[in-house]
């Protein structure tokens, strides 16, 4: 990969503007990218007894077909932005911006198990086929760079006890890549000598398939965060950030963060400290056909630490606790947050020393 | 211009020109010849058998009665594929236990030779492995006093060295697998008794069945270079360890056999059984019957899959010979009634490759064919045909000179080597035809089957 990028900024009286631009050159070579006949399928009984049927056939032949696969990309950026100090210890901002990606080579040229997702992650290059034999095939659309164009505004304030920063922003991406579950599911690799497990039609050695695919997609939301010195040692801040994220031609994009709100208080002296964190991430309900809705839940951290000094050594005494209501919170941007919720309860105590 | 307004310019250029350009993607695929692969669902380890096995009738070695030459004869086709020349002639002619090699044992020499029939499987735990190479002389060479016996078994092969009196060295077992002669193996398993002996070993797994000859003054043969005692040894470190002892219970004791549950040892008063039981062996004797007419067995002959062990007695000199059935698990002992021709003397005996029959070769050119027939839940062997493998005058035979014979391990396939005519039969039991014929150049002496075995 090859980028030249250009940024410039300039005042005019209240007024800050700035112009960036980058060009790129991505080249991509993969000369032996194999599609082998994947006997994928769903696990619906209609289409078991399907599979079965395959498996009766007592010899059959398999043809991983073979390409020899060159991508050139070239992506352009530019972005204009303008900042306005319309009165002291504030400012207004809009920036406007076109920027290019070009897909990774895990995006287009997957074609295997993921052991960190737990799925079978196919890349753009490939499609759904429909054909009996293979449930893949090349895929007949044209492979093209992810494109947004995007407004930003932002409102700050950036002096006294109370400072904000209010930005909101509207994204509109084409060929916007991302996994969709497939549905299917294919042998995960392992134990494939195994003949009993697979006569049996033992589901365990099998992974979802999720195909890398691009569509044009429109994301906007906020961000607003709210910092209020108290006192001295007391300090409030509260935030909040959203995003809806859905698919130009209807539906909504997977695994999009759900709406989160929060506070942060701070209490802090010479020698003790404390934080309480208290953050709730609304239900997640806007989701993608595959998926199931992801229950709201509220997360409760604090932290208390004391510092002392014994024998002229800094040390801390502190009490440390996350989750602190047990509440079962799963994570609605993970692969795995049917298998794996966050953790639970957990208190620390400990004793720190500088030396 | 000042700097500011040129760099002003320049980006707006810059910009100009990029938004005109637009981003570009460009992708080419080139299909290449697809990779094809033969799929067997149903029956994946047929594949791999396919794959990896050979199908081969074997081969066969063939000593030269007037030399000390060695011919390997590839039974595909019966042509000859190499001659060896052995360090002595006059040696006798076995195979390793799995049947790779040629075992030459020169008793008077003190050594053991082998040769490489070319023709073997490895266990590659995902599949068996076939090789067809063509054959060699070993390197690997066992030295002895006196090497008598050779026997295998599961993978095996026990040498019995006889020892000698006269120079006062023991007898000794040394036992090697087939791939401790490919690799020419440092380490060999040897078991060192403290006196000479004619006795007889067994290897089974991790333990050595092995023939004891007790003190002179003790013991109960009433020849005492003939064991009377049978030790079961276990193997630590090379070494074979005595962990139990049948003092005594088989005097005069000549010939053994075993097959996956018993032990049978030829003694002067009958024969000893053995069977492990609860890791610890067990005895059983089987007193002589009176058909043995006064004689003893001093052979026996075991297949892994029969039941029954025969055992053999016969007047020294190649005199008649009087065949028994032994129910090991009964304790019993009947004799074979195998209609021998008049004057006809017993020179070769075996099971046939599948337990399904037991072959008799004698002096006068017949190859009798047993098989057993259930009655009384008792297996009786019976005579089921005689072929008559020689027509020649057998006047012509040449002094010393006797049949011989070997035995497929992959098929109902018998090779009998006939000195008159210089030429070695290869029979199919099946249909007690002849279906070939390989022509000698030279007398033989003996023949051995070489190749990979039938599974079992």
């Amino acid at each position: 990969m090859v980028a030249l990028a250009l940024m410039e900024e300039r005042h005019f009286g209240d007024f800050l503007v700035q112009l960036g631009a980058r060009v790129e050159r991505v080249t991509l070579d993969a000369p032996e990218v194999l599609l082998p006949q994947l006997s994928a399928h769903d696990h619906d009984e209609a289409a078991e007894e399907d599979h079965d049927h395959d498996h009766d056939h007592e010899a059959e032949s398999s043809v991983t077909r073979v390409f020899n696969v060159a991508q050139e990309f070239t992506p352009v950026s530019l972005s204009a932005g303008v900042v306005w100090d319309f009165t002291p210890g504030y400012n207004a901002a809009i920036s406007v911006s076109r920027a290019q990606r070009a897909p990774s080579a895990s995006e287009l040229l997957s074609f295997g198990p993921h052991i960190g997702t737990s799925t079978y992650e196919v890349g753009a290059l490939f499609a759904l086929s429909g054909n009996e034999d293979s449930a893949l095939s090349l895929s007949s659309s044209a492979i093209d760079l992810e494109t947004s164009n995007n407004i930003d505004l932002t409102l700050r304030k950036i002096s006294g006890d109370v400072g904000f920063v209010f930005n909101a922003f509207y994204n509109q991406v084409d060929n916007y890549y991302y996994q969709v579950n497939t549905g299917l599911f294919a042998e995960s690799g392992h134990d494939h000598g195994d003949e009993e497990e697979s006569e049996e039609h033992d589901h365990s050695d099998e992974l979802p398939v999720y195909l890398f695919r691009a569509a044009d997609a429109i994301l906007h939301g906020f961000e607003a965060q709210v910092a209020w010195q108290v006192t001295d040692e007391f300090k409030a801040q509260f935030f909040s950030d959203y995003v809806r994220a859905r698919l130009k031609d209807g539906g909504d994009l997977p695994r999009t963060p759900p709406l989160r709100v929060g506070t942060q208080l701070s209490y802090q002296t010479e020698s003790l400290s404390a934080h309480l964190d208290i953050t709730h991430y609304a239900k997640q309900d806007r989701i993608d056909a595959s998926e199931t809705v992801t229950d709201g839940y509220t997360l409760v951290d604090a932290f208390v630490a004391y510092d002392f000094n014994v024998m002229s050594q800094d040390m801390s005494v502190y009490l440390k606790g996350t989750n602190l209501t047990d509440e079962e919170a799963r994570v609605h941007t993970s692969f795995l947050k049917d298998i794996a919720p966050r953790p639970g309860r957990s208190v620390g105590v400990g004793l720190r020393g500088y030396f | 211009m000042n700097t500011q307004t040129k760099l002003t310019f320049l980006a707006a250029a810059i910009s100009s020109v990029l938004l005109t350009g637009c981003g570009d993607a460009e992708t080419t695929i080139v299909e290449l010849p697809p990779i094809e692969e033969e799929h067997d669902h149903d029956e994946g380890e047929e594949h791999n058998h396919d794959e990896y096995e050979i199908d081969s009738a074997g081969r066969l070695s063939v000593t030269d009665a007037d030399s000390n030459a060695l011919a390997i004869f590839d039974l595909d086709d019966n042509s000859l594929l190499d001659t060896f020349s052995l360090t002595h002639s006059g040696s006798a002619l076995m195979h390793s236990a799995d049947y790779r090699f040629a075992v030459v044992t020169s008793r008077a020499n003190d050594l053991v030779e082998f040769i490489d029939g070319g023709l073997w499987r490895e266990d590659h735990v995902e599949h068996l492995h076939d090789y067809e190479e063509a054959p060699a002389y070993s390197d690997f060479t066992l030295a002895g006093s006196r090497p008598t016996h050779v026997d295998g078994h599961n993978s095996q092969l026990a040498v019995f060295y006889d020892g000698d009196a006269d120079s006062g060295i023991p007898a000794s077992v040394q036992v090697v697998t087939d791939t401790d002669i490919a690799a020419e193996t440092a380490e060999v398993n040897t078991l060192t008794f403290n006196v000479n002996m004619h006795g007889v070993a067994k290897p089974v797994d991790d333990m050595l069945i092995a023939s004891v000859r007790r003190d002179d003054s003790e013991t109960t043969s009433a020849n005492p270079i003939l064991p009377d005692s049978v030790g079961i040894y276990h193997r630590h470190d090379g070494d074979y360890e005595q962990e139990q002892l049948f003092a005594g219970e088989c005097p005069d004791l000549h010939g053994a056999a075993l097959n996956d549950e018993h032990v049978v040892f030829g003694c002067s008063d009958g024969v000893l059984v053995l069977h492990a039981h609860d890791e610890e062996y067990e005895s059983l004797k089987v007193d002589n019957i009176d058909e043995l007419n006064g004689m003893r067995i001093g052979t026996v002959y075991a297949h892994h899959d029969v039941e029954t062990f025969i055992g053999i007695a016969s007047q020294h000199g190649g005199g008649s010979a009087v065949l028994t059935a032994i129910d090991p698990e009964l304790g019993e002992m009947e004799a074979i009634d195998w209609e021998p021709e008049t004057n006809a003397h017993p020179v070769s005996y075996g099971f046939s490759f599948d337990g399904e029959h037991f072959l008799i070769l004698d002096d006068l050119g017949y190859l009798s064919v047993l098989s057993a027939h259930e009655h009384d839940d008792h297996a009786h062997w019976e005579l089921e045909e005689r072929l008559d493998i020689s027509d020649a005058d057998l006047s012509l035979m040449p002094e010393g000179g006797a049949f011989s014979m070997t035995i497929a391990q992959n098929a109902a396939e018998v090779y009998v080597a006939d000195p008159i005519a210089q030429h070695v039969l290869v029979i199919d039991l099946e249909s007690g035809e002849t279906t070939g014929d390989i022509e000698l150049d030279f007398v033989p002496s003996a023949v051995t089957w070489l190749g990979i075995a039938e599974a079992h």
